[in-house]
């Protein structure tokens, strides 16, 4: 069988170190609200019509005619 | 009877109404991110030897990803916080494949006596022979280390490995022992 990438090395913590976060450090990070706004950012559909939103309008007028120039030419 | 006591007004938390609430608007997942944040939190610090940032990024993706993925969720015997360790596993291990080196996990002393008891390696080890265990172990496969990590480094019960890799808890059981006496051999090799 062929050997997997070696992804993590481990290492004996010598100095009595104990590795566990503390409150304060999950406390840093515990945010829902944070991540409610990412997730609507990454799953929310545009909301806004197209006619609505006039650059965008125009960007696909602008190419509808590009099209109709090429096919017409 | 005392008067001048507050009645309890908090409803028990209810998982499963919760996670259907949740599938139903992503808005409601907050109650189940409040109760399993730490939990989680904790098993990606551990793994990653206590880089706090990277935990907390790792962490937030994993609850993204959780709530990105509810309506997948299924309640057929797996919990829902085996679910969120499942993310949380893959989530990491992806980390770690991103990186153009290994990642440097460091281990408490503790944790690995554990290994070494229960591989039945007896007598006194003195620090070169630990280390040179520690690089018999390093050697393993990738998927072998998941398995000992979560057991012995997580603290993870057999009941809870079987529900992340979707096996029987004897098969989990099987397959960590089954890695322990692969390193007892190499061990015994090694010393002859």
């Amino acid at each position: 069988m062929e050997r997997t990438k070696e992804m993590r090395r481990f290492t004996l913590n010598k100095e009595g170190k104990n590795i566990e976060p503390n409150p304060n450090q999950i406390k840093r990070f515990k945010d829902f609200s944070r991540i409610y706004s990412d997730y609507e950012l990454l799953t929310k559909k545009r909301t806004r019509p197209l006619y609505k939103d006039p650059k965008l309008y125009l960007l696909f007028v602008i190419i509808g005619v590009l099209v109709l120039l090429l096919l017409f030419d | 009877m005392n008067l001048f006591k507050k009645p309890k007004s908090q409803t028990p938390f209810n998982e499963v109404q919760q996670i259907a609430l949740a599938k139903a608007d992503a808005k409601h997942f907050g109650p189940l991110y409040e109760k399993y944040f730490d939990t989680i939190f904790r098993f990606i610090f551990k793994r990653l030897g206590g880089n706090e940032a990277e935990s907390g990024d790792l962490c937030q993706q994993t609850f993204i990803k959780a709530m990105a993925n509810i309506d997948k969720y299924e309640d057929r015997g797996l919990n829902f916080v085996s679910w969120l360790y499942r993310i949380a596993q893959n989530e990491v291990n992806m980390f770690f494949r991103k990186q153009s080196k290994a990642y440097t996990v460091e281990i408490e002393e503790r944790k690995f006596t554990g290994i070494i008891e229960e591989a039945g390696i007896v007598g006194y080890m003195t620090q070169d022979e630990q280390e040179k265990l520690m690089d018999l172990l390093n050697a393993m496969e990738q998927e072998h280390l998941d398995l000992i990590e979560l057991r012995f480094f997580q603290e993870l019960s057999f009941k809870e490995i079987a529900d992340i890799y979707s096996i029987t808890e004897a098969n989990a059981k099987m397959r960590v022992y089954r890695i322990l006496e692969k390193l007892q051999k190499k061990w015994n090799e090694q010393k002859k």
